[in-house]
């Protein structure tokens, strides 16, 4: 039997949701979002780092762990400046799996949302 | 491991299983089965289609672990939220990551993507 469980709830104008779903080994984090959309993108993104590694500590997950990210930007025209918030953060030995696709986000101001998934066995922890 | 795949289309544009499953997880992927409709009319006939898959591959929309909505116009948000709501129900709801995209018809309001824990056969 699988454990299955959500966490973090939040909502995104009145959308109910949560943030953390684990299902056996695997964790997913999906829509995260940085908390003030004050920021240009670097201060978006590294927001948004910010929380995925908190999250992934809190699960007793780390970089390592991460089967695949998935990145949302508003515009293409932000790619390098996202991209430099990456390379900053991740082991440049062992980077994720990445995939980035432009699209319009569900607030303008909001540059960048990320959902990831994370994969470790029980028996490695 | 064999992967179950159900929903099978062939009528017309791509030949596709809309769900799949393998192991203690399936997906659905799916436009709107009819796109004469509204945008709440798709939307609400993508989560029959979703509920209908998931109980091919034993399980429900309790077990929800996130969707992926691609709309075709972000302006569509605010009229998807209460139908999400209601769909999801009252207790801790699945994730979801909304993006807006450049739909394959004209006529196709959104796409959705769910995956889920499927307890039975785990």
């Amino acid at each position: 039997m699988s454990t299955f469980t959500r966490s973090h709830p939040d909502t995104m104008d009145g959308a109910k949701r949560s943030l953390v779903c684990k299902t056996g080994a695997w964790t997913h984090f999906i829509g995260l979002q940085p908390r003030n959309l004050d920021g240009d993108i670097k201060e978006q993104a590294a927001d948004v780092v910010a929380q995925l590694e908190a999250l992934l500590e809190e699960a007793g997950l780390a970089q390592e762990d991460l089967f695949t990210v998935t990145i949302w930007l508003k515009d293409m025209r932000y790619f390098s400046a996202l991209n430099a918030v990456w390379n900053g953060w991740v082991d440049e030995t062992n980077p994720p799996a990445r995939t980035c696709v432009s699209g319009e986000l569900y607030r303008p101001d909001l540059l960048v949302e990320v959902v990831a998934v994370a994969y470790k066995t029980e028996a490695a922890a | 491991m064999t992967i179950q795949k159900t929903g099978r289309i062939d009528k017309w544009g791509p030949k596709i299983f809309l769900g799949s499953a393998a192991g203690d997880i399936a997906s659905v992927c799916l436009t709107a089965p009819d796109k004469s409709g509204s945008f709440a009319e798709q939307t609400q006939g993508i989560f029959g289609v979703i509920d209908e898959l998931l109980a091919q591959m034993g399980t429900d929309r309790t077990a929800l672990i996130y969707a992926q909505v691609w709309l075709a116009g972000i302006e569509h948000w605010p009229d998807f939220v209460p139908l999400w709501n209601d769909w999801v129900g009252t207790d801790h709801a699945p994730g979801l990551s909304v993006v807006e995209m450049a739909a394959s018809r004209r006529d196709s309001r959104l796409e959705i993507r769910v995956w889920a824990d499927r307890p039975a056969a785990a």
